[in-house]
């Protein structure tokens, strides 16, 4: 019995790989798996399948698998588009494949196509579980339920220092026509990649040490791509907003991409300009409500100053007269001398009635931003109380007078 | 008055609005509230907006981030 020709091993691996060649069912079929250890060398790009035991997590199947250079990129773009995530680690996809066999690297999955739709699928999937589970939590709406401070103009920002979205919030922010006030201080952490979730979560424990110096908090990043967003869908990090003390914005993305943190924020805008305008909408209804409430006051004091106006015009109307007549009534009696005396007090009163006047209109005109403090002012009072009819003196009353310069006293008759 | 938070002053303007549009309102009371709306509008203008010199050093000091915390 002679022994059978033994093959070389390049001659088995070369049999083998002309096999997987025509072999049925094996090329370009459509596969579900997790990707591991994506990584780039050169144009190409390699990474592991595994196939993950849903309840254990352990892998039941692994294969080693490549994306060649003259796909990859483009492949890799429109995947991105899709998902807002460039291929990488720890993501569901459904790629086309067909199983490769060299003879020296062995076997190997050959991608040539890519399904955005079923890793976004998986994404949504994932993020209604985030969701639900914040909900279960009780704490997925507590941001969102915080109270905002009357006009919020202490500003914590995350964002990366220098980047474009920042540079369009601050400047928007500070070159407000209306001049409010702001200030800002920012918190730096690079928004995209791995590390995204854990940059913004050092940040707001760097914020939260310090929370009373601030009355919100602004999550930015420039538009641009809309890669790396599936970054922020970070269990971790959307519970740390929605627990977080102060009302957090996020403006990180355009208006169809969506993340989780948009479910737990206190505010979500497109744009870093979108939030310096919600900001600065702010300040500017609180300024309306002054300038409101500063023309319902001169209003009111105005009204009252015509009030005490017209009273007073009846008084003055009434004096001469009542003076008049007393002058004659007592004229026999007392003697020419009293005449001086009597029109002189006459006059003496009719004066002090109309410095009053001008001290109320002196203090109306400082609620009017045109007029002048200095037109005189006088309060008539007794018993250090304002008086507002003669009939509140009565004779031998002592009667205060305040003046710009000074108290006049003096006993009614 | 610097410790007096923007709400409280709102909420005294109000109250101040409310007292002069009553019947209640004497010669002391127009003098001493209109004084006092004065100078509740001024601060909470003043805790509003910023005046040009402090705008000046705020953009200062963005062209010059080290100068930031």
């Amino acid at each position: 019995m002679t022994a059978p020709q033994p093959l070389t091993l390049l001659e088995l691996n070369s049999r083998i790989s002309r096999l997987l060649a025509t072999a049925p069912g094996i090329n370009n079929v459509w596969i579900m798996a997790e990707t591991s250890d994506v990584r780039r060398s050169g144009p190409h790009c390699y990474l592991e399948l595994i196939d993950k035991d849903a309840d254990t997590g352990t892998p039941r199947a692994r294969a080693r698998a490549t994306i060649w250079g003259s796909v990859f990129p483009r492949l890799n773009d429109t995947f991105a588009a899709a998902t807002g995530s460039p291929i990488t680690s720890g993501i569901k996809v459904m790629v086309l494949a067909s199983a490769t066999f060299h003879p020296v690297y062995g076997l190997s999955l050959n991608i040539t196509a890519i399904n955005p739709e079923y890793t976004l699928g998986d994404l949504l999937r994932r993020r209604r579980e985030m969701i639900a589970r914040l909900r279960a939590e009780g704490i997925l709406e507590l941001n969102r339920q915080l109270a905002w401070p009357a006009v919020p103009s202490r500003i914590a920002v995350i964002s990366a220092q220098g980047a474009a979205g920042y540079g369009d919030f601050i400047n928007q922010l500070y070159t407000n026509p209306h001049r409010l006030r702001f200030t800002t201080r920012l918190f730096p952490a690079a928004l995209q990649g791995r590390d995204t979730a854990p940059a913004i979560i050092d940040a707001l424990t760097r914020i939260a040490e310090s929370d009373e110096q601030f009355d919100c908090v602004v999550i930015i990043r420039g538009g641009g791509a809309t890669t790396d967003l599936a970054s922020f869908d970070d269990y971790s990090l959307a519970a740390h907003i929605a627990l977080f003390p102060l009302p957090v914005i996020v403006g990180i993305g355009h208006e169809r991409d969506i993340t989780l943190l948009d479910y737990v924020a206190n505010l979500r805008v497109k744009t870093p300009t979108a939030a310096a305008e919600w900001l600065i909408a702010r300040g500017a209804d609180a300024l309306g409500r002054l300038r409101t409430l500063a023309s319902d006051i001169l209003d009111a004091a105005t009204t009252r100053l015509s009030t005490a106006h017209r009273r007073l015009e009846y008084i003055a109307g009434q004096l001469p007269a009542l003076a008049g007549a007393a002058i004659t009534r007592n004229a026999i009696r007392i003697g020419p001398a009293a005449d001086d005396t009597l029109t002189h007090a006459v006059a003496q009163v009719l004066r002090r009635r109309a410095d009053r006047l001008d001290a109320i209109a002196a203090i109306i005109d400082a609620l009017s931003p045109q007029a002048t403090l200095r037109r005189g002012f006088s309060i008539t009072r007794v018993d250090g109380h304002a008086i507002t009819s003669p009939s509140q003196a009565p004779p031998g009353a002592t009667i205060t007078t305040t003046l710009a310069s000074g108290i006049l006293t003096s006993v009614s008759r | 008055m610097e410790n007096q938070s923007f709400n409280d002053s709102l909420a005294e303007l109000e109250k101040i609005l409310a007292e002069l549009r009553s019947d209640q309102c004497d010669v002391d009371t127009l003098a001493a509230r209109t004084r006092r709306a004065v100078e509740l509008l001024t601060f909470c203008r003043s805790r509003l907006t910023t005046t040009e010199q402090e705008l000046r050093s705020i953009l200062a000091t963005l062209q010059n981030p080290s100068d930031q915390q």
